[in-house]
C-alpha cells in the first residue's frame, strides 16, 4: 500500500530515450576523429623511480601522436614509434620526460618525483600561470579531488578542501548547491555568493558535470580576483572543464551506485508518553480548552475518520493490531491509539546512480573532449528526487600555425521533486504528534493538524511540485598570433537557462480545489570578449607578458506564470482543465555589464615578481553618475629560494616564496532597478489595477568597494619529506556598503538601498601538505588546512543619540544597545533572553523579577497578575537595570558563523589500494534552535515534544536537577519559556564531520590489459558519514537562521560503489 | 606592425558596432519614480492601490480586530491555539512588543495617500470631475488613517509630503493630538467636497459623499465626546449624518443579507475583497479576517459538516462568554443573534461554537474568505442619527432612529419607548451598536466614545490611573521607536 502511494510519476521510459540519444551523439564524436599510424620499429625498455624500484602503469606515449602503452608490473613497455618521433613518459606525481627516439631501440628511464608542481600551471583569470611564480592567493583543486567524491554537485564536493573558504551544506534537498563564502565574504546585507565562471563565463554553477571539470580554481585575495572587478568583492571560482590531449585517446567510463540516508534524527517522546504528559497537563491548564481532551484531536479522542487514532477502548474490544494501549491518567479508562513516528516514516534509504562515459584525446590538429552523464539521485525524504542529463563538448582545432578555435557546447537536463514549503515540513509537519493515524482505509496517510502543519507524507500524497532546468552554453573562442608571441583572442558565449515549475494539489480535506500552478521562465545571457596578449617570454632574465581586454555582457530574464483552479479531476495536473484562473504574471528585465581591462605580469630572474592589473566595470544597476568604477590591484613575489645565498639551507628549505597583494573589488548586488525606484503594478482592487509605491529611489547609488590586503609565503622544506606550506594573512575592508538601510516605519517604505558604512574582515590561513610515510608500496600523504576570519564593524552612519550607531538591535533609553550592526562589534550575533536558573519554588517566584512579557496567569486563582513568575519557569538575567525584565534584557548568545574552519586529508596507497579519509571541521559558532524550543512548547498545536521534555520540571526541588522548564499546554501565563529566543535553547554548534573516506582499489594492468583495458578502478565512497557536535539538531551546518537547520530539508549521508574503466 | 594596425582597428569596430553599450536600461515591467505620475491613468492606478494597501492594513494582521475590538475583551481564543499576544489585548496588559501596536501600515496607506495628493493636481485630466475623485478619494483615506492613529495613539507624528527621497526630512516626532485632528477635519471636509454622491448597491467598496459624511459624523462625535469639541462639532456631525440618510440607502429586512451580498443597499462604505485580487500565497483559504472564525475540519464531526462552516485552517478567535452572556439575547427575540453566534452540542462532548458572520462562500467544497468588509453600513447612520440628536438633547428624535435599527432586529415597533431618559437613550445605542456591529471591529472605540470603558470592560473596571492615566491609547511599538528615535513611548508604557 505504502509503496503505491509514495512512488512519484516514473520517467524510466524517458530516460531511457535520452540516454540513448546522448550515447549516439558520443559515439558520433568518437568516429570522428580517427587515428592514423606511421611507419616506425619496436621499442622496449623499461620506467623506474628514483628509488630504483619499478613503475608500473606509467604511461608511454609517441609524442605528438594517439599511439601509447601503460608500463607493466616491472616496469618495462614495448612500443612501436617512427626513428624520428619522441616518447614522453609520464606517471602521476612524476616529472614526464621526453626522450628522442633517435633510432635506439631500447630506451630505459628513471621519473623524478615532480618537485611539488611548481611548474603546473594555474588559471588565472584570463590566462594561465606557473604555480611557481604566482603571487596572489589561489586555491587549485584538480579533478582527482572531485570526482569520487559521492555527489552530483561541485560546491559539496569542495567542502573543507579550501582554506578559507566555507562551504554550507544547508539543505538535503537532491540536486541542491552548497552555499560557498569564501574569506567571510565582504557584506554587510548582501550576497557572499562568490563569482562562478566556468571557461571564462558567467553561469549558474548548478546542474554542472564534476566529471566534466579539469580543475577549480579559487581566487581568494583582491589581487587574484581584481581582474573581474566590479562582481569580485567575494571571491571568483573559475572552473576549467576537461579538454583532450595531443597524442592520446582515451575512453573513460564509470559507473557509482548507492544509498543516502537520514543522518541526525531529532529524539522525541513515544506516542504513549505524550499521552501521560499532555492529558493531565490539558486538565490542570484551566484556561485551555477542553476540546483536547474529548474532540478529535492528537490528545483527545478520536473516531475512523479522525487524522488522529487516540480513543478508548470500546468494552469488550480487543486492541487492535499494531496499536498500543495505555490507562489515561485523567479518566482512568483505558486509551488506544498508534504511534507512528513520522520521522521514520518520512525519511528513507534512498537509491543514487550515476553513469558517466567520456572521449577524449587529439591530434596536432584536433583535440577534443566528449562527456555524456546521467545521474538519479532520490531524496532522503520520500518524494524528492533529482535526476541530471548533462553533455559536453569541448573541441580546439587548428586552422593553420597561426590561428586555432575553439568551440565549447554543453547541456544539461534536469528534474527535481521537491516539497514546496520545506520549512514548515521539515520544521513543523514531521512532528505532528505521534498519535497520527498512519494509513485511512482508503490509503491516504493522516493529513496532519491543519493546512500549515500538514503530515509531510499526506503532503507528498497530495501535492505534485516538478521543476526542471535546462541550461546550454554555447562558446566559441578563437586565438590568432598575429605576430610571434602577440595573441588575439576574440570570444563569444551564449548561455540560455530555462525553467518550469508545475505544481498542483489533488482533491483533498483542507482544499477541494485542486489548485494549479505553472511557471516558465528564461534567462539568456551573451558575452562577448576580445583580449589581446603579448608575451614577451624570457629576453634575457626579463619575462614579461601583457594583456589588454573588453568584456561585454548582457543578461535578460523573461517570466511567465499562471495560476488557476477547479479542475474536475486529479488526473490532470496541468492547468488546461482549470476553469478560473486567479493569477496570470509576465515579467521582463535586463541588464549589462561593460568592462575595460589590462594586466601585467613581470618577472626578472625567476626570482622578483611583479603584477598589476587594472579593470574599469560599468553596470546598468547604478544611477547615471556612478555607473562607472575602476579596481586597480598590485602584488609583488620573491622567491628567497632562489638567491644565492639560500644555497647552503636547500637541503632544508626546498622552495621559499614571499608574496604581498593589494587589490580592489567590487559588489553590484542590489535590484536591477532599485536605484530608480519601483511603483509596482500587482495591487489590484475592485477589479481594477493597482500602482503602488514599493523602493525610494536612491540615485546616488553606487558600488561596494573592497580593498584588500594579503602577505604570505609558500615553503617547501627537506625536498625528500616533501612537507610543503603556505600561509596568508589577510585584511580586507568593504566601503560603501550595499545596505537595504531601515527607514522609520512612517514614511511608509521599511528600508532604502544605501552605501553606508565600513566593515574590516581580516583572517589567515594555514595549510601543510607532508608525505609522513613513501615506500616502494606503501604511501600515507597529510593535507591539513586551517583557516581563521573574523569581522569588526568600522563605521555606520550617524544615528543622533544611538551608541555606535547601532542599526537594528536592541536599542536601551540611553542610546548604547545590544544585537544589531553596531561600530566596533562583530557581525552576525545571536541575541536572546540569558537564562538565570530555573525557578523552584514560590519565594524564588515572587522573589523573581517583573516580567514585562508575562501575563501571570495563575491557574490555581485564575487571576492574571502581569509580570508575575511561577515555579518551573524561567527567571532571565537583567541587561538593561530598571528592575524589569523587558524587551531590552537581551544579551550575545553567540555568533552564527563559525570563526575557524579546516579539514584533513590522510591519503594511503598500498599497490593498488588507496584510502582516503577526509575530515572537516568548524568552530565558534552557535545554533538558536527555536524550532526545538517551539516542539517542547507547544502542546497545543498537537506536536510531538523532544525527549528534552521528559526532563521537564515538576515540582519544587526538581530545579537541582534539571533545567527544562515545565510543561503548559497553552502558555496562558504567557511566560514564553520557549517562545523568545534564549541561552537554554542557544547551542555551540562546533562540529567535527568525517566528510569523506573512499576506498579504491586498482586491478593491476596485467589483469586489465587482457581484457583489452587500460585501466580498471572499483571503489567505495562515503560523503558526511558522522558528526561529531554537542548540538541535538539535525545538522550543526545552518546558514544563520534561527531554528534547526534552517528550516531546510536534513542533510543526508551518501555511500556509494563506484567502477572506473578506461580503454 | 601592420597587421597589429588591423587588428586594432578590427576589434574598436568589433566593439564600437558589434556590441551595445547602453547601460541606460530602463525596466520594461516596472515602473520607476522617475516614469510614474504623468497621465491619468497613472493617477488612477494609484487610487486603485491606495486602496489595495487600505485593504491590507486593516485585514492584514486582524488589524482591524486588534486595532479596534480586541481591548473590549469580548473575545477569546477558538477551538485551537493559544491565546498569545491577544491575551494582552484582551485583558488590557499590552507593551510595547504586543501585536497591533505596530502603526506602520497605517502610515504606508498614509504615503500612498501623500503620494497622490502631491501629484495628481498638476497631472492634466480629460475629465475634470474624475480628478476631483481621485483626489477626495485620496482625502478620504488620509482622513481615516489619521483620525484611526490619534483615536488609538493620541499624539502621532504627522507627515504630508509623500516620500521619495532619502534627502527628505525621514524623522519625525510625534505631533499633539489636537493637530492630528485638524488635519484630520481639513482632510475630511476636502472629501466630502470632492467626492461625489453614490447610488445605493452600486460599487460601495470606494467612497462616496456619503461615506465620506459618515466618518465625517464618526470624527465630529468623537470630537464633541472625547476632545471636548461640543455643540459646534456636534452640528457639524448632524449635518454630515442628514447628508447620508437623504440618500436611499436602506435597511435589508433580513439582517443577514446585509453580510451575504457584497452589493447590499445597506452598505455606504466597504473594503472589497475577491480571491482573485489577493490569493494566499501558502495556499490557505485565508482573506478576509473572518477565516479566524470558522472551525477546522479537523475538529467537526462528521455529522455536523454539513451544518457548521469549516475550513482547512485553524479557528483562532471566538467570541467570549463575557460578550455573548451579556448581549446575545435568544434568537427568538433577535434576528441578528444567529448571524453574530452559534453553538450547538457537540455529539462527542462539549459545543462547536463559531461566530457566523463573515463565512465566506463555498466554491466547490472549499470555503473562500472573501466577503468585503464593512465598514459603514445604513444601520450606523441610523446610529450615529440617534447619537448626535440625544448629545444634542433632541431625545425622540434620537429613539425614533434607534427604532429603525431596532425594529428590523426585533420586529418590534416603537421598541424602545419615548419615555427614556438621555442616559438610557445613550446606553440604549451603544447596546445595539455592540450587538450589530459584533465582530465587526467598532466596539473598542464606541464604548470610549461613549464613556463606558472602565465601566463595560470587565479587565478595566477601577483601571481609570493605570499608565499614567493613558491605559485607553496603546503603546507605540518598540520597532518603530528603535528606528526613529524621536518617537517618544506612550508615557506610562
Amino acid at each position: 500500500m505504502k509503496e503505491t502511494i509514495i512512488r512519484k510519476r516514473g520517467k524510466a521510459g524517458k530516460t531511457f530515450y535520452r540516454l540513448k540519444a546522448l550515447f549516439f551523439l558520443f559515439l558520433l564524436t568518437v568516429i570522428t576523429t580517427g587515428t592514423v599510424f606511421p611507419q616506425e620499429l619496436t621499442i622496449t625498455g623499461t620506467v623506474t623511480e628514483e628509488t630504483g624500484a619499478a613503475l608500473p602503469g606509467a604511461s608511454v606515449a609517441v609524442k605528438g601522436t594517439t599511439i601509447g602503452t601503460l608500463t607493466g608490473g616491472d616496469g618495462s613497455y614495448s612500443i612501436r614509434a617512427s626513428r624520428n618521433s619522441v616518447l614522453v613518459f609520464s606517471f602521476v606525481g612524476m616529472e614526464p620526460l621526453e626522450v628522442p627516439v633517435a633510432n635506439q631501440s631500447t630506451i630505459n628511464v628513471t621519473l623524478r618525483t615532480q618537485m611539488v608542481g611548481l611548474d603546473e600551471l594555474v588559471v588565472i583569470g584570463y590566462g594561465t600561470q606557473s604555480r611557481k611564480t604566482i603571487t596572489t592567493a589561489i586555491t587549485q583543486v584538480g579533478s582527482e579531488k572531485i570526482e569520487e567524491v559521492p555527489l552530483p554537485n561541485v560546491t559539496r564536493a569542495l567542502q573543507g578542501k579550501i582554506s578559507g573558504v566555507r562551504i554550507l551544506q544547508t539543505t538535503g534537498q537532491p540536486g541542491k548547491e552548497a552555499s560557498v563564502v569564501i574569506r567571510g565574504g565582504s557584506s554587510i546585507s548582501k550576497s557572499s555568493d562568490p563569482l562562478y565562471l566556468v571557461d571564462g563565463f558567467p553561469r549558474e554553477i548548478n546542474d554542472i558535470n564534476p566529471r566534466d571539470i579539469a580543475s577549480i580554481e579559487v581566487l581568494k585575495d583582491a589581487a587574484a580576483t581584481s581582474i573581474y572587478g566590479a562582481r569580485a568583492s567575494n571571491g571568483v571560482i573559475l572552473i576549467t572543464t576537461k579538454s583532450g590531449e595531443k597524442g592520446t585517446s582515451n575512453i573513460d567510463f564509470t559507473v557509482t551506485t548507492g544509498f543516502q540516508e537520514f543522518g541526525r534524527k531529532i529524539e522525541t517522546i513515544t506516542a504513549e508518553e505524550y499521552l501521560l504528559l499532555y492529558r493531565p497537563a490539558i486538565e490542570n491548564a484551566s484556561s485551555a480548552n477542553k476540546n483536547y481532551l474529548t474532540g478529535p484531536t492528537a490528545t483527545g479522542i478520536n473516531t475512523d475518520i479522525s487524522t488522529w487514532t487516540t480513543r478508548f477502548l470500546a468494552e469488550g474490544e480487543e486492541v487492535p493490531e499494531g496499536w498500543h494501549t495505555t490507562v489515561d491518567p485523567v479518566t482512568g479508562n483505558t486509551l488506544v491509539f498508534q504511534d507512528n513516528d513520522l520521522q521514520e516514516q518520512l525519511f528513507q534509504r534512498a537509491m543514487q546512480v550515476n553513469y558517466y562515459l567520456s572521449a577524449s584525446g587529439g591530434t596536432d590538429k584536433i583535440t577534443y573532449f566528449t562527456g555524456v552523464g546521467y545521474t538519479k539521485q532520490e531524496g532522503v525524504a520520500v518524494g524528492t528526487q533529482y535526476d541530471r542529463w548533462t553533455v559536453r563538448n569541448n573541441i580546439k582545432y587548428a586552422v593553420n600555425d597561426k590561428i586555432s578555435l575553439t568551440s565549447n557546447y554543453d547541456h544539461s537536463f534536469s528534474r527535481t521533486n521537491q516539497f514546496e514549503n520545506e520549512a514548515n515540513l521539515f520544521t513543523r509537519g514531521a512532528f505532528n504528534a505521534k498519535t497520527i493515524r498512519d494509513y485511512f482505509p482508503d490509503g491516504t496517510p493522516g493529513w496532519g493538524n491543519n493546512a500549515t502543519l500538514a503530515n509531510p507524507l499526506w503532503v507528498n500524497y497530495t501535492r505534485i511540485n516538478d521543476r526542471t532546468f535546462q541550461r546550454s552554453t554555447i562558446g566559441l573562442s578563437g586565438d590568432w598570433e598575429i605576430i610571434p608571441n602577440l595573441h588575439f583572442r576574440p570570444s563569444g558565449n551564449y548561455y540560455t537557462e530555462h525553467y518550469t515549475r508545475d505544481y498542483f494539489e489533488k482533491l483533498h480535506n483542507f482544499n477541494t480545489q485542486r489548485p494549479g500552478e505553472a511557471e516558465r521562465d528564461q534567462s539568456q545571457r551573451w558575452q562577448y570578449e576580445m583580449l589581446l596578449t603579448y608575451d614577451l617570454k624570457k629576453i634575457g632574465k626579463h619575462d614579461l607578458s601583457v594583456l589588454a581586454g573588453y568584456s561585454n555582457l548582457y543578461i535578460e530574464d523573461q517570466d511567465v506564470s499562471a495560476e488557476a483552479y477547479g479542475a474536475p479531476t486529479d488526473n490532470i495536473p496541468t492547468l488546461n482543465v482549470s476553469p478560473v484562473p486567479t493569477s496570470a504574471f509576465s515579467s521582463f528585465s535586463e541588464e549589462r555589464l561593460i568592462s575595460y581591462f589590462g594586466r601585467l605580469l613581470y618577472n626578472y630572474d625567476d626570482k622578483y615578481l611583479l603584477t598589476a592589473s587594472i579593470r574599469n566595470d560599468g553596470s546598468s544597476r547604478f544611477g547615471a553618475e556612478n555607473k562607472f568604477a575602476l579596481f586597480p590591484s598590485f602584488s609583488a613575489g620573491w622567491i628567497v629560494s632562489g638567491e644565492p645565498f639560500m644555497s647552503g639551507v636547500d637541503n632544508l628549505i626546498s622552495f621559499l616564496k614571499v608574496r604581498a597583494t593589494y587589490g580592489q573589488t567590487g559588489n553590484n548586488d542590489i535590484g536591477r532597478y532599485a536605484s530608480q525606484g519601483t511603483y509596482a503594478a500587482t495591487f489590484p482592487y475592485g477589479g481594477s489595477a493597482g500602482i503602488r509605491a514599493t523602493a525610494m529611489p536612491n540615485l546616488a547609488l553606487r558600488w561596494e568597494k573592497t580593498t584588500q590586503y594579503d602577505v604570505g609565503f609558500d615553503l617547501h622544506l627537506f625536498p625528500k619529506e616533501n612537507i610543503e606550506m603556505s600561509f596568508d594573512y589577510y585584511y580586507k575592508r568593504s566601503d560603501d556598503l550595499l545596505f537595504s538601510k531601515q527607514l522609520p516605519r512612517e514614511t511608509g517604505f521599511n528600508s532604502v538601498e544605501m552605501n553606508i558604512g565600513s566593515v574590516a574582515y581580516n583572517g589567515f590561513e594555514f595549510l601543510v601538505s607532508t608525505k609522513n610515510i613513501r615506500t616502494k608500496n606503501f604511501s600515507w600523504i597529510t593535507d591539513f588546512n586551517i583557516a581563521y576570519n573574523t569581522n569588526k564593524v568600522l563605521e555606520l552612519p550617524d544615528r543622533e543619540g544611538i551608541d555606535k550607531n547601532r542599526v537594528n538591535g536592541i536599542i536601551f533609553p540611553d542610546g548604547t544597545g545590544v544585537g544589531g550592526i553596531a561600530e566596533g562589534e562583530k557581525l552576525n550575533s545571536i541575541i536572546g533572553w540569558q537564562v538565570a536558573f530555573l525557578i523552584d519554588n514560590d519565594e524564588q517566584a515572587s522573589a523573581a523579577l517583573y516580567d514585562e512579557r508575562a501575563a501571570g496567569y495563575d491557574p490555581i486563582t485564575k487571576k492574571a497578575t502581569k509580570g508575575k513568575k511561577f515555579p518551573g519557569d524561567f527567571e532571565w538575567v537583567e541587561n538593561w537595570e530598571d528592575g524589569k525584565i523587558s524587551d531590552l534584557d537581551q544579551f550575545v548568545l553567540g555568533y552564527e558563523v563559525p570563526h575557524t574552519t579546516g579539514g584533513m586529508t590522510n591519503t594511503f596507497a598500498f599497490k593498488g589500494i588507496q584510502l582516503n579519509i577526509f575530515t572537516d571541521f568548524a568552530i565558534g559558532h552557535s545554533i538558536c534552535d527555536m524550532a526545538r524550543a517551539w516542539l517542547n512548547g507547544v502542546g497545543a498545536r498537537q506536536v510531538q515534544p523532544t525527549t528534552d521534555v521528559l526532563d521537564a520540571w515538576k515540582e519544587p526541588g526538581d530545579a537541582a536537577r534539571t533545567m527544562q522548564p515545565k510543561i503548559l499546554f497553552h502558555d496562558p501565563s504567557a511566560q514564553q519559556n520557549h517562545t523568545r529566543n534564549n541561552s537554554y535553547y542557544t547551542y555551540r554548534a562546533d562540529f567535527i564531520c568525517i566528510r569523506e573516506v573512499t576506498l579504491g582499489y586498482d586491478i593491476p594492468e596485467r589483469i586489465t590489459s587482457r581484457v583489452g583495458l587500460k585501466r580498471v578502478k572499483t571503489y567505495v565512497a562515503g560523503n558526511n558519514l558522522h558528526y561529531f557536535t554537542k548540538y541535538p539538531g539535525f545538522s550543526p551546518e545552518v546558514g544563520g537562521e534561527i531554528r534547526h537547520n534552517g528550516g531546510k530539508y536534513p542533510t543526508f549521508r551518501t555511500v556509494v560503489f563506484g567502477l572506473n574503466i578506461g580503454l | 606592425m601592420k597587421k597589429i594596425t588591423i587588428i586594432l582597428v578590427l576589434l574598436i569596430m568589433t566593439i564600437s558596432y558589434a556590441c551595445e553599450n547602453n547601460l541606460d536600461l530602463a525596466p520594461i515591467s516596472s515602473i520607476t519614480t522617475s516614469s510614474f505620475w504623468k497621465t491619468e491613468d497613472d493617477a488612477e492606478g494609484a487610487l486603485y492601490g491606495m486602496y489595495s494597501q487600505f485593504r491590507s492594513t486593516l485585514n492584514n494582521n486582524e488589524n482591524i480586530l486588534y486595532w479596534m475590538d480586541f481591548r473590549s475583551g469580548f473575545w477569546t481564543i477558538g477551538t485551537s491555539g493559544g491565546a498569545g499576544d491577544n491575551e494582552k489585548l484582551w485583558q488590557n496588559n499590552m507593551d510595547a512588543t504586543t501585536t497591533s501596536t505596530n502603526w506602520s501600515s497605517l502610515y504606508t496607506l498614509i504615503n500612498d495617500c501623500n503620494l497622490i495628493l502631491k501629484y495628481v493636481p498638476d497631472i492634466s485630466f480629460s475629465n475634470q470631475t474624475f480628478k476631483d475623485e481621485v483626489l477626495g478619494h485620496a482625502y478620504f483615506v488620509r482622513a481615516y488613517a489619521y483620525f484611526k492613529l490619534a483615536q488609538l495613539w493620541g499624539d502621532v507624528p504627522i507627515v504630508k509630503e509623500g516620500f521619495e527621497s532619502i534627502d527628505q526630512e525621514l524623522y519625525n516626532p510625534r505631533s499633539p493630538v489636537s493637530e492630528v485632528y485638524e488635519l484630520v477635519k481639513a482632510d475630511v471636509a476636502e472629501a466630502v467636497a470632492k467626492l461625489p454622491s453614490s447610488s445605493p448597491g452600486a460599487k460601495p467598496w470606494l467612497a462616496s459623499k456619503e461615506a465620506a459624511n459618515m466618518l465625517k459624523t464618526e470624527i465630529y462625535l468623537w470630537l464633541a465626546k472625547r476632545a471636548a469639541g461640543g455643540s459646534a462639532d456636534l452640528s457639524e456631525a448632524k449635518t454630515a449624518i442628514d447628508a447620508v440618510l437623504l440618500n436611499s440607502y436602506i435597511l435589508e429586512a433580513n439582517y443577514a443579507d446585509a453580510f451575504r451580498n457584497d452589493k447590499s443597499k445597506e452598505i455606504i462604505f466597504s473594503i472589497y475583497f475577491d480571491y482573485a485580487e489577493e490569493p494566499n500565497p501558502s495556499g490557505r483559504d485565508i482573506g478576509q479576517y473572518g477565516w479566524n472564525f470558522v472551525n477546522n475540519i479537523n475538529y467537526v464531526p462528521a455529522a455536523l459538516r454539513d451544518i457548521v462552516p469549516h475550513s482547512g485552517s485553524t479557528q483562532w478567535l471566538t467570541l467570549s462568554p463575557d460578550y455573548t452572556l451579556r448581549f446575545l439575547k435568544p434568537e427568538s427575540e433577535d434576528q441578528r443573534t444567529a448571524v453574530n453566534w452559534q453553538e450547538i452540542p457537540n455529539p462527542s462532548g462539549g459545543t462547536v461554537k463559531w461566530i457566523n458572520k463573515y463565512l465566506g462562500t463555498l466554491i466547490e467544497g472549499t470555503r473562500r474568505f472573501y466577503d468585503d468588509i464593512r465598514i459603514y453600513r445604513q444601520a450606523e447612520a441610523y446610529l450615529f442619527k440617534a447619537e448626535v440628536e440625544n448629545a444634542l438633547n433632541n431625545k425622540d428624535v434620537a429613539i425614533q432612529n434607534l427604532n429603525e435599527v431596532a425594529e428590523r432586529a426585533y420586529g418590534i415597533q416603537d421598541y424602545y419607548p419615548l419615555s427614556l431618559t438621555k442616559d438610557e437613550v445613550d446606553a440604549a445605542i451603544l447596546e445595539e451598536r455592540l450587538i450589530e456591529f459584533a465582530a465587526e471591529g467598532k466596539s473598542w472605540l464606541d464604548i470610549i466614545r461613549f464613556g463606558k470603558a472602565f465601566e463595560l470592560i470587565t479587565s478595566l473596571v477601577g483601571r481609570e490611573g493605570d499608565n499614567q492615566g493613558n491605559i485607553l491609547l496603546f503603546p507605540v511599538n518598540q520597532d518603530v521607536i528603535s528606528r526613529n528615535t524621536k518617537i517618544i513611548q506612550t508615557p506610562g508604557y
